[in-house]
């Protein structure tokens, strides 16, 4: 039973990993940019939830889509007015431009909210459920629930409308969907708004698991890129797998080496995937 | 002449120990820490075009190594450990090389210097139960600096000499097409290992002669992400076309971070964040790349069309602002909402 407790603690928090990676994915897959700040957005993300149910007294389950959606404003004005500029640069430039924006929102949100932990503390707490001798929290429940929703609704977006096949045609090539009448550019803001909008809707399903400050951002940005080298970048499947994968791992390497070296375990991970199997669990693959 | 010039600043920095007071030679002390970095650097961010984000893996390395030895053995012989520790790791991080490059030797960079921290975490937590560890050596600033200024020379002479081989060559053809460089019978796994072993041992050393001058190290100091990153905007700023380019990047901004850090104690993060995104925009191509568009330009006929074509920019920002602040605020208007380069070309 121990076993399999830890197996469906490892799936719930390998939920949210999904959502907290899919956004990172889907820039890096289709802008070829690593986005430093994804792990700002999510804290922000988080923030604004907290400050929501702490002020307004709203559920942070029914504040995920308004974060998703401030969120996806922000990220679609940073693409259109800052990276744009840089799009097709080498690297180095796209890379120190996104490090300088993290610089930037990482210590405004130091400056604003403060270093110290807080956390959304519900009120009543939902309780957990226990099924047949595993526990499950109930909120940590609904967030895996939302978290899969999330995941889905990207899923379907991309293959379903016309603005998913627009951001699907750029990835593949972008000359070639210019000929066809994409403005290229702004497909490349709302890539990015929805990449912070997943970061948004997963900071919020955050703020109810876990306590956070700005100090969290870099821990999740490594998380992000772990899970991406695990599952294999480019596709929403690919991410699903490595969330899960990171999930399970690092609970299982809880319980073996104690919570606190869950990053040594993944860190470890990323490093030797790199080394030895770069195409990750699934393969390369790119958004279709 | 230009030999001349190099000759008459090392002897220059060589005498500066002795008529400058301790501040002085601290902030030269920095900047000879970043400038033999970013050399160091350039051997594989400049003339290979691998984005390495490993520095702070190999500085750590080296300052760690002196940091936990020191008690034990004599600091030459810590700088000793230190240089055998950072070859070996060097080479297996060249042989990583062969098989990712890109995004994904990004990922690696930031990952490994991220594991190491880790792992020493793990390490002085569980076998020594502390956190930190104090160099206390009767190695003064000045000694540092000589050490640090013998240190740059040696690595400049090693990238001249580097680029003057057939290595060199190798290397550049290799930054520019690796394919290409296969075909030509270049020994391409040879070339890129030498020279990551080349330039993470010198920041290994950097890292092992810096330790005593921070006199107290923690792993979250010492494998800090944002040497990697001032490294690389310094080599950036700099220009990395040119051998010296990165030390014309490493004075302006250590002198900067220097001023902001004691003017806008608090704000000196988020400054710090928008001078990189100014030299991105305004200075892709470095200080070096600016003079060379700017004799450019000064050796093309004028004539008001191909001029403003040529515009570059760099030189676009400049003459920007002859146009006082009402067609500063336009054009800067147009550059950053209205011009997308990726819908145009």
């Amino acid at each position: 039973v121990l076993y399999l407790q830890v197996l469906v603690n490892g799936l719930v928090l390998g939920g949210l990993y999904s959502c907290i990676a899919v956004g990172f994915s889907l820039v890096w897959g289709v802008l070829n940019i690593i986005n430093l700040l994804h792990g700002s957005l999510i804290i922000l993300g988080s923030y604004a939830a907290f400050f929501a149910y702490h002020y307004l007294h709203i559920n942070p389950f029914l504040f995920v889509p308004v974060a998703a959606v401030l969120l996806f404003c922000l990220g679609y004005a940073v693409q259109l007015m800052f990276i744009n500029r840089v799009m097709g640069s080498p690297v180095l430039i796209t890379l120190t431009l996104t490090f300088g924006l993290n610089l930037l929102l990482y210590n405004l949100m130091i400056l604003a909210f403060k270093a110290d932990f807080r956390k959304v503390i519900l009120s009543p707490p939902l309780g957990s459920l226990n099924l047949g001798g595993v526990i499950v929290p109930i909120d940590r429940l609904i967030s895996m629930a939302f978290a899969l929703a999330l995941i889905g609704l990207l899923y379907a977006l991309l293959r379903g409308t016309r603005i998913g096949r627009a951001i699907v045609a750029v990835r593949m090539d972008r000359e070639a969907a210019q000929l066809m009448g994409i403005k290229v550019g702004s497909i490349y803001a709302i890539t990015f708004g929805l990449g912070a909008a997943m970061a948004g809707a997963a900071g919020s399903l955050f703020s109810v698991m876990f306590p956070i400050s700005p100090e969290t951002a870099n821990a999740l940005l490594g998380k992000a890129f772990v899970i991406c080298v695990l599952g294999g970048l480019g596709s929403v499947p690919g991410v699903m797998v490595g969330g899960l994968t990171l999930g399970i791992i690092e609970s299982y390497s809880a319980l073996l080496f104690g919570p606190e070296y869950s990053v040594t375990v993944s860190f470890t991970l990323l490093i030797l995937l790199l080394m030895f199997r770069p195409t990750g669990i699934m393969g390369r693959q790119g958004f279709q | 002449m230009t030999r001349l010039i190099a000759l008459a600043a090392v002897v220059a920095l060589l005498a500066l120990p002795a008529i400058a007071d301790n501040y002085v030679l601290r902030l030269a002390t920095t900047m000879l820490m970043y400038g033999a970095l970013a050399l160091g650097w350039n051997f594989i961010g400049g003339f290979a075009g691998y984005p390495s984000f490993a520095t702070a893996a190999f500085f750590g390395l080296g300052a760690y190594t002196v940091a936990m030895l020191i008690k034990v053995l004599p600091i030459y012989a810590t700088f000793g450990v230190a240089l055998v520790l950072g070859t070996v790791m060097a080479f297996v991080v060249g042989l990583v090389t062969l098989r990712i490059s890109g995004m994904f030797f990004v990922i690696f960079g930031f990952g490994l210097s991220e594991l190491m921290r880790e792992l020493l975490v793990w390490w002085e937590i569980t076998q020594t139960h502390t956190m930190g560890r104090y160099v206390f050596v009767p190695f003064d600033t000045t000694l540092i600096y000589e050490h640090l200024l013998g240190l740059a020379v040696l690595v400049f002479l090693v990238g001249w000499l580097i680029r003057r081989s057939r290595l060199g060559v190798a290397l550049l053809i290799i930054g520019d097409d690796e394919t290409m460089a296969r075909q030509a019978g270049i020994n391409v796994p040879f070339a890129k290992i030498a020279m990551f072993v080349v330039s993470s041992v010198f920041m290994t050393i950097v890292g092992a002669v810096m330790a005593p001058r921070f006199g107290y190290l923690t792993p979250n100091f010492a494998f800090n992400p944002l040497i990697s990153f001032q490294v690389v905007i310094m080599a950036l700023l700099g220009g990395m076309q040119r051998l010296w380019g990165p030390l014309l990047g490493v004075i302006p901004l250590v002198l900067l971070s220097e001023l902001l850090q004691v003017r806008f104690p608090f704000w000196y993060s988020v400054l710090l964040g928008l001078i990189f995104m100014v030299i991105v925009y305004f200075l892709p191509r470095g200080v070096t790349g600016l003079v060379e568009d700017i004799w450019a330009r000064l050796r093309q006929p004028l004539s008001p069309r191909s001029s403003t074509d040529a515009v570059n920019d760099a030189w676009g920002g400049l003459s920007i602002s002859l146009q006082g602040i009402a067609g500063f605020v336009e054009s800067l208007w147009l550059r950053l909402v209205r011009r997308q380069p990726t819908g145009e070309s």
